[in-house]
């Protein structure tokens, strides 16, 4: 499950967990699959952000970069994280932050189902282009 | 033990009592008797307040489809409870504009508190708490304490910080050290004296370390984690020094969804400015 901003949304991601408005009606359920409706749904409700099926974040990030920050943020820190998990967990959050403000985010995955069908098209435009001047 | 509580009793006393609007206000709120439209024409005799009220509906806060244009239409989206605290965030920054510190300004000290507010608020809201406004207000006058330290006492409060920094100690236990009192016990003395709700006064007393035996400790809790979680975004800051966690903070706090901590910090990112807009005197004239 991974956490991704609303404007990052593609067809076809599925939604991890329940959709919450703010008054914590249910927008969409778990298990939805995103299309441009709902995407259009979550902007109209001001949704920030949700969580969608796929890889955490920490996991496509570099990991020495995460190390960096957490070691830095540790140090304005007055706790015993081996046993405080939330405040880590806080920890985390804020590194993983950090992290994607410093590196330009990751293309957005493509869906293509098909990968064949884009390559088969690209020759096309080459074609009937020359012989007709002068 | 009397001499220091005296201390503690003087400054709470030193404290000058809310302005006469905002002392009817709460009255009104509080009177079982009251109705929209006894409160309404409180509200409407302070236009700076009115203006206020009105920025805060049509704000990202709550995200209305519509435009909200008068003083009862903004009670009645917003509710009772969103009033109090404004008028109590907008009558605190009246009251303490001077304050003076070197190691923090009244500016990053309100985006602090404000942050703290949202951040509460958006937490109690997903964890399905009742009256999530009070957590808003909580956040909001969390570290009110530091303020009337920062007012009266200025030179000592530089000292709690730098002690703090330096032997890496809570500010909580280093202003114990130099006032033998902390800012969250001189906080909640004035709260007390200024009749809020005895939930409101327990929640800012145990906002450093939430007592598991207090009734009130998964409220406390709530703003502690909101303050920890603000802090550490380093959105704003009201100068305490190292961020102390509470040794014990309860693991299920996210439902194990430890993802929600990054979206609830996404939410605060982006309301703040336009919150922080709103409740920032720049009207201190009054």
């Amino acid at each position: 499950m991974k956490r991704i901003k609303v404007g990052q949304l593609t067809d076809g991601m599925v939604v991890a967990e329940n959709v919450l408005g703010k008054n914590a009606e249910l927008l969409i359920p778990r298990g939805a699959e995103i299309t441009q409706n709902s995407i259009r749904l979550l902007e109209t409700w001001e949704v920030i952000s949700i969580a969608v099926e796929g890889s955490p974040d920490e996991e496509n990030l570099p990991p020495e970069l995460l190390e960096q920050e957490m070691t830095q943020l540790k140090k304005r820190f007055n706790c015993d994280f081996e046993k405080n998990t939330l405040a880590h967990e806080i920890l985390k959050a804020t590194a993983i932050r950090k992290v994607k403000a410093k590196i330009p985010p990751p293309p957005p995955v493509e869906e293509n189902t098909n990968p064949l069908a884009e390559t088969a098209e690209q020759p096309k435009d080459e074609t009937p282009a020359t012989e007709s001047n002068s | 033990m009397s001499a220091p509580q005296n201390t503690l009793d003087q400054l709470a006393s030193s404290v000058p009592s809310l302005p006469s609007i905002v002392q009817e206000l709460q009255k009104e709120l509080d009177n079982i008797n009251s109705t929209p439209q006894s409160i309404e024409a409180i509200v409407e005799k302070d236009t700076s307040l009115s203006v206020r009220l009105l920025k805060l509906a049509n704000s990202v806060f709550y995200g209305f489809s519509f435009k909200v244009n008068t003083v009862s239409q903004a009670l009645m989206m917003i509710g009772l409870s969103e009033l109090r605290s404004l008028v109590l965030a907008t009558s605190m920054t009246r009251v303490f504009a001077g304050m003076s510190s070197s190691l923090v300004t009244m500016e990053s000290f309100w985006r602090h508190s404000v942050a703290c507010g949202i951040c509460a608020r958006q937490l109690a809201i997903r964890r399905r708490e009742v009256n999530a406004e009070q957590f808003f207000t909580a956040g909001i006058i969390h570290d009110f304490g530091r303020l009337v330290l920062f007012k009266n006492l200025p030179d000592k409060s530089d000292e709690a910080i730098k002690l703090a920094i330096k032997d890496n100690i809570p500010i909580t236990v280093a202003e114990t050290k130099i006032f033998s009192f902390n800012h969250a016990d001189l906080a909640a003395r004035i709260l007390k004296n200024w009749k809020f709700p005895e939930s409101l006064c327990e929640i800012i007393t145990m906002h450093h370390s939430p007592s598991p035996s207090s009734r009130y400790y998964k409220q406390g809790m709530i703003v502690h984690v909101a303050d920890v979680i603000v802090d550490c975004m380093e959105i704003g800051s009201t100068a305490e020094g190292n961020i102390s966690p509470a040794e014990v903070m309860p693991t299920d706090f996210f439902q194990n969804d430890f993802s929600l901590i990054g979206a609830l910090m996404d939410e605060v990112e982006s309301m703040t400015d336009e919150v922080v807009s709103i409740f920032t005197p720049n009207d201190s004239k009054t």
